[in-house]
């Protein structure tokens, strides 16, 4: 089983991101969760995967960004010239079990992401990006052992908005607050995959929805 | 490049930094100054942080290299006469800290918080940052163990030479650590405990029947020895600073389930029988509450079937290291050393008191069990009355008390087959007592970790479930500080009985009065 992320030209020239799962199983408890998974993920677009309770969708995000082991044949990928195997850095999850820090302040933790990744917030203030987010510019100076779970998951997409890693896996998120088109006009360059039980609830936000049945996917649906 | 390193770094001084802000702000006299710029409040947090490693440190060195001497002195009939403090620390210095505390504290592979988020939430390269780790822990040790040491009455410039010597074995831990990785592609844990065990015993029971601290003092000291630490400690701070695969260690052991202590994939909610995952357990309990009478014995059997594997695993690892003693006690009767055999079963039972506490699963599970059951049962107002908190303790009692015997069991099984090798008269007899002693501590310590739990509840549950360092680290000293009862296996019998009937006695009586006001949900 192989994960590429990789730059490739599209049918117009451009530069575009693809990420490339290819035979990717995972086995629990002696039950198959994901039978040889494969499919084409590419940059600029926002991909729903639904599917039932136990499909696997959270076990694919979390393969995807190693935060699970994984099992199957390995196969290789001709991805082009600019082929390169990704490592953790390339991916940002978010779901619902958050890891920040507690005695940081969200002004000085997003300073940080924009002087290490030199991002950009779109020429507004940081309290006015915070603001467009949904978080009071008055709370930017306290420290995050102070906020509930929504408001930490806030500053993670804060976050990497500003980041931009090359993958966004969101996992069973958007039921719980709108996310701002910012949020996805940041990420163009990136591959967002959202899972969630209800398609319905993606379709504001996706592009293309895929159905997880069995440990694999189905045909789309947009 | 050093501003780089020292970048990488930022969650960790910025955390120290508005540590020392709050806690200035917090002193009356002392408020404006938590207004101070961002330049001052970095460097008081470096302060900040030294003094809080040197405290540390001086507790460090005070509990385990000083107070035992000083026990040592006053009960002990041949004491450690003829050796001086520095002799103490630099033996004590060279298997606790050099030798066990570099292995199993390697910072590359703590898989804290501030490392998950630097590395994973906001990317920073983590070649950079491990450097960083490194360097700040190098800088931090080499002060504070030169301050501990000097406090508690070292010559100076041996305390700095010892300081650097930590440091340097610091590297060597790192390199060994890299290098299983690199072997089996993961941490070993269990490793930890084993490691533990052996300096623990190496530093205190090794002195205790020999009577003598060895000649480490000379060895270290030793001119041509300084040059050889020296310069295989260049090697390995070379091969650390150099290292390539930080990135793969930071893939593999920086991981939310470590951290949130969710190791099992949830595998989306993949239930082949609803009973078996934390949601079932959820609504069992909301099922059992809506009944005239709670069923806990159900919602307890549901817990095990929940966590079988993980029990399992914490039992499995318990046993292996009781049967690595079983190896030691076997090769040494294959060598025909019957006297040491006989006098180590002379000498186990105060030190059964640490060795019985690594070996019972009571304090994780009692934990585990207020994580999943409790926490959501004593969010209905009818599981937070008296007589039901204790129904549901007294339900689950046996089964705790069964799940605890099964490592030390083993452990008595060792004894038995060990007094059976030494060949010697009154063997039988000690194993006894010494078999009986386990049971009573492997009891005590059921009652002890249930006591903790109901009435100290120490458990956190913010990003992770886990309990108080400071009850972990105060019940490790108490029974650490066991190897020093010095009385006949008999009399110890005598008095572990009563300590036993009286902890079980107090264990249930506190819980009838006081649980219902300590014993409390924290959702």
């Amino acid at each position: 089983m192989w994960f590429c992320a990789t730059h490739v030209k599209n049918d117009y020239g451009e530069y575009i991101l693809k990420l490339i799962l290819r035979d990717i199983r995972k086995e629990y408890n002696g039950a198959c969760i994901l039978h040889g998974l494969s499919y084409t993920f590419e940059s600029g677009k926002v991909y729903g995967i639904s599917g039932g309770s136990g499909s696997g969708k959270t076990t694919l995000l979390r393969c995807i960004a190693r935060e699970y082991d994984y099992t199957g044949t390995d196969t290789v990928i001709e991805a082009g010239k600019s082929f390169f195997k990704t490592d953790v850095f390339e991916y940002a999850l978010l779901d619902k079990e958050i890891v920040m820090p507690r005695m940081i302040t969200p002004r000085q933790y997003i300073k940080q992401c924009i002087k290490e990744h030199k991002g950009s917030i779109f020429g507004c203030s940081l309290e006015e990006y915070a603001e467009l987010f949904g978080l009071p510019a008055d709370k930017l100076d306290v420290v995050m052992k102070r906020f509930t779970g929504e408001e930490l998951q806030i500053i993670q997409m804060i976050a990497v908005s500003i980041i931009k890693p090359a993958v966004v896996l969101m996992d069973e998120i958007i039921g719980y607050f709108v996310i701002p088109q910012l949020f996805f006009e940041a990420l163009s360059e990136s591959i967002v995959i959202i899972a969630e039980d209800d398609a319905e609830k993606m379709e504001t936000y996706c592009d293309e929805i895929l159905y997880l049945e069995n440990g694999s996917f189905s045909s789309g649906v947009k | 490049m050093l501003t780089k390193i020292i970048n990488s770094g930022f969650l960790l001084y910025k955390s120290d930094a508005n540590m020392a802000r709050s806690i200035l702000g917090k002193i009356p006299f002392l408020k404006n100054t938590s207004k101070m710029s961002e330049k001052t409040a970095n460097v008081l947090g470096v302060v900040f942080r030294l003094i809080c490693e040197i405290v540390k440190k001086s507790i460090f060195v005070g509990l385990f290299m000083f107070l035992p001497r000083f026990l040592a002195i006053k009960f002990l009939e041949a004491g450690i006469a003829g050796f001086g403090i520095e002799d103490v620390f630099v033996y004590l210095t060279v298997i606790l800290i050099c030798f066990c505390g570099s292995i199993n504290n390697s910072v590359i592979f703590a898989e804290k918080e501030a490392d998950y988020v630097s590395i994973r939430n906001m990317k920073i390269n983590s070649r950079n940052y491990y450097r960083f780790l490194v360097l700040r822990r190098s800088c931090l040790e080499l002060v504070s163990f030169f301050a501990a040491f000097s406090i508690w009455g070292m010559n100076p410039a041996k305390s700095a030479y010892l300081a650097l010597l930590i440091v340097i074995c610091r590297f060597f831990g790192d390199t060994f650590r890299i290098f299983l990785f690199r072997m089996f592609k993961k941490t070993l844990p269990a490793m930890n405990i084993v490691i533990s065990i052996a300096a623990l015993f190496f530093a205190y029971f090794f002195p205790y029947i020999r009577g003598y601290v060895p000649g480490a003092y000379n060895i270290v000291f030793d001119s041509m020895w300084i040059a050889i630490i020296l310069s295989v400690g260049t090697l390995f701070i070379y091969f650390v600073w150099v290292y390539s695969g930080y990135s793969r260690i930071s893939e593999i052991i920086l991981r939310k389930g470590e951290l949130i202590g969710n190791d099992e994939p949830e595998d989306d909610n993949f239930e082949p029988d609803v009973d078996v995952t934390e949601d079932g357990l959820r609504a069992l309990i909301d099922e059992e509450c809506e009944e005239p009478e709670i069923d806990y014995d159900r919602i307890n059997r549901t817990f095990y079937n929940n966590n079988k594997r993980k029990i399992i695993a914490d039992l499995f690892i318990r046993c292996a290291i009781v049967f690595c003693i079983l190896v030691v006690v076997v090769i040494s009767g294959i060598t025909e050393h019957y006297d040491f055999i006989y006098k180590v079963i002379t000498y186990a039972l105060p030190a059964m008191f640490f060795v019985v506490h690594g070996l019972t699963v009571s304090g994780k599970l009692s934990m585990q069990i207020y994580c999943q059951v409790d926490n959501v049962l004593l969010s209905k107002k009818r599981c937070r009355e008296k007589n039901e908190i204790l129904t549901n303790f007294l339900q689950r009692l046996p089964k705790v008390l069964a799940l605890d015997l099964i490592s030390p069991m083993f452990l008595v099984l060792t004894t038995i087959i060990a007094g059976c090798i030494s060949h010697h008269e009154s063997s039988f007899q000690l194993v006894a007592y010494v078999a009986v002693g386990i049971i009573l501590i492997s009891i005590f310590y059921t009652f002890i970790n249930f006591f903790v739990a109901y009435i100290i509840q120490p458990f956190k549950l913010k990003n992770a479930a886990k309990v108080s360092v400071f009850i972990d680290i105060v019940i490790y000293l108490l029974a650490a500080g066991c190897i020093y009862i010095n009385v006949t296996p008999f009399n110890f019998l005598i008095v572990g009985g009563l300590v036993v009937g009286v902890t079980a006695i107090i264990t249930v009586l506190s819980i009838q009065l006081f649980a219902v006001k300590t014993y409390r949900n924290k959702d």
